[in-house]
């Protein structure tokens, strides 16, 4: 009979410094996973750049796009109101004969969409060139020129505009126009109607 | 080249000392593959992992220690992660057996690999806490940490294990010397 041994001990003792190769293929796996592994971590490491890139550009836009956004608001707000406030201190000045009063609604707001009178900065005068009153026919013409002066750094390609204004109390006709002749003609027409009127009650009296 | 450098141009991922530390560790580790998996092909599978993890983590290795255990450490907890997540063998036995030896009385000249086939014939789990237990000296405590499984269910399953390999080893030296028995 032979030596009572422990099977556990029997392993232990035949196969713990044991040792085989390897079949010569396995270095070739080997290597091509490491490839493989070195261009996934390379893949990887580029999504996280791209992704950090895209992060912070819409970082970037929300921050600064957003405030940009607001300011420019905030200037074409405030343009806005300046060129209200120029416009209606304008219009007060000329409107000594009922101006303010007199001027149509649909004139004053296409005057503020108009893109050159938004370049104004400042109305260094406003006067009537031509004002007009007539007791018998309640006629009022209100004219203004506005000249601005190019030393308040102003834009230079800034051209001025003259609009007239005609009333006629009688009908209520308004009309706003940029050629004066259009109104002197009312006015000689109208003057006219009143002088053949007035000859004819005169001659009714006789 | 010394082993430290061999590891600091690994590291670097130098592939020429990467090849050169397999060629010298590869009959080693091979071997504790298969040990630890069912046959062949499991253990070049399962080294082939094992030296890609070895590469990658090389970074982490502190010089504490050796060299050589650090790596068989990262085959065997290959292997296990291999095996672990098949259906466990929870099949408990009375402590008191477990205490009792397993003792073979007529052993033939068993070769290498009759005796690395025994093992590889165990059922996974039974391999592996024989291999663990028996062969790299860990406790039943850690095994059990290790596989998931309770102390008890680790004790039977290398007392289980080791009445399979018995009646295997007494049934190949039947077959060997059939006139002795």
């Amino acid at each position: 009979m032979g030596e009572k041994k422990d099977i556990g001990k029997l392993f232990e003792n035949k196969l713990n410094k044991g040792k085989k190769a390897p079949k010569n293929t396995l270095w070739e796996k080997i290597n091509t996973s490491l490839d493989e592994e070195k261009h996934r971590r390379k893949r990887i490491f580029y999504y996280w750049i791209s992704g950090g890139v895209i992060l912070t550009l819409l970082g970037a836009f929300l921050l600064f796009g957003n405030s940009d956004f607001l300011k420019i608001n905030s200037t074409v707000t405030k343009k806005y109101n300046e060129i209200l406030e120029n416009t209606v201190s304008s219009s007060e000045k000329v409107g000594n004969v009922k101006s303010t009063e007199t001027l149509p609604i649909d004139s004053l707001s296409a005057e503020l969409q108009d893109e050159k009178l938004s370049k104004i900065a400042t109305v260094e005068e406003n006067q009537p060139v031509n004002s007009l009153q007539k007791s018998e026919g309640k006629e009022s013409i209100n004219t203004s020129e506005k000249k601005v002066s190019k030393s308040k750094s102003l834009d230079e390609t800034f051209t001025v505009s003259e609009k007239f204004y005609y009333y006629n109390s009688r009908d209520g006709r308004q009309i706003v126009t940029q050629d004066k002749k259009e109104i002197d003609s009312l006015i000689l027409k109208n003057k006219n109607e009143l002088d053949s009127a007035n000859i004819k009650k005169k001659d009714t009296l006789k | 080249m010394k082993e430290a450098e061999l590891i600091k141009a690994c590291i670097k991922n130098n592939r020429t000392a990467q090849n050169e530390l397999f060629r010298k560790y590869k009959d080693t580790l091979y071997f504790t593959s298969l040990k630890y998996c069912r046959n062949e092909t499991d253990a070049e599978d399962n080294l082939h992992d094992a030296f890609i993890t070895i590469f990658q983590k090389l970074k982490t290795y502190k010089s504490q220690g050796s060299f050589e255990g650090w790596m068989k450490r990262i085959t065997i907890f290959k292997a296990i992660d291999k095996y672990k997540t098949k259906k466990p063998l929870n099949i408990e036995i009375k402590e008191d057996i477990l205490e009792d030896e397993v003792i073979v009385e007529k052993e033939e000249n068993l070769s290498l690999d009759q005796l690395l086939a025994l093992i590889q014939d165990l059922p996974d789990q039974y391999r592996l806490v024989f291999n663990l237990y028996q062969m790299d000296g860990f406790s039943h405590k850690e095994i059990a940490s290790f596989l998931n499984i309770s102390e008890g269910t680790s004790k039977s399953n290398y007392h289980r294990s080791k009445l399979i390999l018995r009646d295997k080893i007494i049934t190949l030296s039947k077959e060997i010397n059939p006139k002795t028995y």
